[in-house]
């Protein structure tokens, strides 16, 4: 008896490891992805190409930490997230295939997000920072960046974290850019601290600070803003600054795909952009799915304002890209306070 | 054994302490990181290490209710995984009417960092500091006593006996604070207070990452543990110094009223405060319906797998280490003593990021494996295996195995039927603290785990940083009450095991 009960613990520890460690199964495409409707297009990718692909969702921090952490070794054959300047800081430390060129053709806001070296395509944008505050808030909207630091916004505008949340260093770098650049952008966001702002984790964080009263005006990324003011609560209502900098979400390859794997992932970038691939990616999406394409067709979810309303801004990738590290850092210790 | 070692623990440790001084990086600043991290890990020290000492020392010579329950809260406190103790609190200070309180803006402080470090470091005071009584005369006591001293001089006598308990304390206390990473991840940028173990995190969390900046804050945190390890062991010494061949340990006896209601207040806060309350928040907050489908639906049944086969390996590991030493293998043993005390000092967030600069290369390309991330759980676990078996082994008495083969007893039986079943229960409970310590563990999980095989505790804190505190809380509990079965499986497996077996009938 006991030494079938201790054959028996063996056996389920062995079979416990088995089932842990058993390889995942081969090959197809490993997509690394920061976008919700990531999942629905990687199926229905498979469907229509027989290649399978394997679909690791992550948040875009998480994801480009992974990416620069596997290094020269990549795991992954595509990454999907929110954020040129993280993609030009990838392809600082060189992990990055160039040459990459758009599928289809792009409208003119698409061209202009294209980098030189082909390191990256966009296959859509959304604003870095919007405002969203509640409807029945008796604070006065905001117009511009520079209302933030009038005294009536004392202690109750509430961001995200540029070094956890991936897509908020842009929006950073926008604050920056309109005060003047760096350094001299400092001031305004040194002033913005004066004038209590609070700094959350991500997206999900600001905004239930803004729910639970925490804070009266969040600044969060459009898709985000728009997904919880029309799905989830309906009090809220989103403002547009201006300007409001242009975010795009970009594919990116690693340094060295080659052959097969390279062929089948430009395929997958190229179902990406076409009409039935952008057809799901609205459809299926969640938040992400408020995307304004880089395409003539299809046209963006209604509940986004037409482009012409908004005053809109771009950042230089590369420029920004590569003092992101320098900006986070200044961030981290003059504005946030915690960790370096 | 002594090549597996180094390959999983010298190589890659070195890897990581030497890239400061190959790629000619300059000091890495995080200095108010490193100086507020010490001076909260001494503030916490202060207090924990004293009231650890009283705790030990009641727990170890009182009889009564109050002792089981100051025992069992210290073992629960123990137990209880810092990130869930730092959500159950958030949960409580998320609503913005406490949050806007003064107790409300001391927890998202220095005050609650405080608080919880305390909290988490009390257990470890008290338990280093009970293993140092244990061995503690109660011949000066009686003396003083019968003597009739008086009330002063006797509590001056008191305390110079348990000062080398509440010296060693001190010093864990010091060590485990700064090695925390559960709380300051959990409370992340909202505490505003800078962390060295947070900062060297976020030195690897960055693009690019800042490989040799996170080193550099790695040999400060090994120095930090180095010192006051040092001194922990010349505490220990010292107090070895008292100890004679005829000493008796002091009989436990019913305490006077007051010293028992004394302790049953101190025993009830700590256990509202670091398990009833934030166990409670999670648990009401767990009721909460969802906003979308549960997240990381499989992180429990993965995190408890990798915790029962982590511990299978750790103890194995520990076993075999202490089979060898028995065996006389004086130098291999002696090394391997000190690679494993060493890892004691080692952070697993600092194991972790060696592993991460170690096997992303060609030759050992496992970085991104769930085969990595289960060594690194064998490989912080295994000290801590190590030291839970070694008093059962050391136990055993070298006779009976002489005396199996004298009787023909086949190998199979003497290891069953012998040898197993004299060790079964301190190998029951070493197995499942081993194994919750994994199930629950955060640093290593934090930056080994494979895309897409999201472990529970990063699970947890990944929520908690998206304010989804429903589903983290869910999680939390759901995680318990899995290793609370596992438990219960192995106390009956152990039950049937240890059963005395009829005698047949001649």
């Amino acid at each position: 008896m006991r030494r079938v009960i201790a054959a028996g613990f063996g056996v389920a520890i062995i079979i416990i490891a088995a089932v842990l460690l058993w390889p995942a199964p081969a090959r197809g495409l490993v997509l690394y992805a920061a976008l919700d409707y990531a999942p629905a297009i990687g199926k229905a990718f498979t469907k229509k190409t027989g290649i399978p692909v394997r679909v690791i969702r992550l948040s875009t921090g998480a994801l480009l930490a992974r990416i620069t952490a596997e290094g020269h070794h990549p795991d992954w054959d595509i990454g999907w997230f929110d954020g040129a300047t993280a993609a030009v800081s990838l392809d600082t430390a060189g992990l990055l295939a160039h040459g990459l060129r758009p599928p289809v053709p792009l409208t003119a806001t698409g061209r202009s997000m294209l980098p030189p070296d082909g390191a990256y395509i966009p296959t859509g944008f959304t604003l870095a920072g919007v405002f969203v505050m509640n409807k029945a808030s008796t604070l006065k909207p905001p117009k511009t960046w520079n209302d933030l630091t009038a005294p009536l916004y004392h202690g109750v505008v509430g961001m995200n974290d540029p070094a956890i949340s991936g897509p908020t260093y842009p929006a950073l770098a926008g604050m920056l850019k309109q005060a003047g650049g760096w350094p001299q952008g400092k001031g305004f966001v040194a002033a913005l601290k004066a004038n209590g702002l609070q700094v959350f984790a991500k997206n999900d964080a600001t905004l239930a600070a803004l729910r639970n009263g925490t804070i009266k005006l969040a600044i969060v990324q459009s898709s985000a803003a728009v997904n919880v003011a029309r799905n989830i609560d309906h009090h809220l209502t989103v403002i547009y600054p201006r300007p409001a900098y242009v975010l795009p979400n970009v594919i990116v390859l690693p340094k060295g795909l080659h052959g097969r794997a390279l062929r089948e992932a430009k395929a997958f970038i190229a179902f990406v952009e076409s009409p039935a691939g952008q057809a799901i990616r609205k459809r299926e999406g969640e938040g992400d799915s408020y995307y304004w394409p880089v395409t003539a067709l299809p046209a963006p979810r209604h509940a986004l304002p037409p482009l012409t309303t908004l005053d809109l801004a771009t950042l230089d990738a590369a420029r920004w890209g590569a003092r992101e590290k320098t900006v986070l850092a200044w961030f981290a210790h003059a504005i946030d306070g915690a960790g370096s | 054994m002594a090549g597996l070692i180094a390959t999983f623990f010298v190589y890659p440790l070195l890897r990581l302490l030497v890239m400061p001084f190959l790629s000619g990086h300059g000091a890495a600043g995080d200095w108010p990181a490193f100086a507020v991290s010490l001076l909260l890990s001494v503030g916490t020290a202060i207090v924990a290490a004293p009231l650890g000492a009283l705790f030990a020392l009641f727990t170890t010579t009182a009889a009564g209710p109050v002792a089981r329950a100051a025992t069992l809260t210290l073992w629960g406190l123990f137990l209880t995984p810092s990130y869930m103790l730092t959500t159950g609190w958030m949960i409580i200070f998320s609503g913005h009417a406490l949050r806007a309180t003064l107790a409300g803006q001391a927890f998202f402080g220095v005050g609650g960092l405080l608080m919880l470090y305390v909290v988490k470091a009390l257990p470890f005071s008290a338990l280093v500091a009970r293993a140092t009584l244990a061995a503690a005369d109660s011949a000066p006591a009686e003396a003083a006593a019968i003597h009739g001293v008086p009330f002063i001089p006797r509590v001056r006598i008191g305390l110079r006996l348990l000062a080398p308990a509440m010296a060693v304390g001190f010093a864990i206390a010091v060590i485990e604070t700064m090695q925390e990473f559960g709380i300051p991840a959990t409370l992340g940028v909202t505490s505003h207070v800078p962390i060295l173990t947070y900062a060297i995190y976020q030195h690897l969390a960055e693009t690019p990452t800042d490989f040799a900046g996170a080193s550099i804050l790695c040999w400060r945190l090994i120095a930090v543990a180095a010192v006051f390890g040092g001194l922990a062991m010349a505490c220990r010494r010292q107090g070895a110094a008292i100890q004679h061949g005829r000493m008796r340990p002091p009989a436990r006896q019913r305490p006077a009223r007051r010293r028992e209601l004394a302790f049953a207040a101190l025993t009830c806060l700590f256990a509202l405060v670091g398990i009833v309350i934030p166990v409670a928040a999670l648990f009401v907050r767990a009721l909460q319906p969802l906003t979308a489908s549960m997240p990381h639906p499989g992180a429990v049944l993965r995190s408890l797998g990798f915790g029962m086969v982590g511990a299978t390996m750790s103890l194995g590991v520990a076993v075999l280490i202490l089979r060898l030493r028995a065996a006389g293998a004086r130098r291999m043993t002696a090394v391997l003593d000190v690679a494993l005390v060493a890892n004691m000092a080692v952070p697993g967030l600092v194991l972790a990021a060696s592993y991460i600069v170690a096997f992303n290369n060609d030759l050992l390309p496992l970085y991104g494996t769930r085969l990595l991330l289960l060594i690194g759980y064998t490989a912080g676990m295994a000290p801590l295996a190590l030291r839970m078996m070694q008093g059962a082994l050391d136990d055993l008495d070298p006779n009976l195995v002489a005396a199996a083969r004298l009787h023909g007893l086949p190998r199979l039986t003497r290891l069953v039927d012998i040898e197993g079943m004299l060790l079964i229960r301190p190998f029951t409970y070493a197995y499942l603290l081993v194994a919750a310590a994994i199930m629950f563990e955060l640093p290593v999980s934090e930056l080994l785990y494979p895309p897409g095989a999201t472990p529970l505790g990063v699970a947890i804190v990944t929520l908690d940083q998206m304010s989804d505190y429903a589903a983290s809380a869910r999680l939390a509990l759901f995680g318990l009450g899995a290793m609370a079965g596992l438990a219960l499986l192995l106390a009956a497996g152990v039950a049937l095991l240890a059963a005395p077996r009829r005698l047949r009938p001649a």
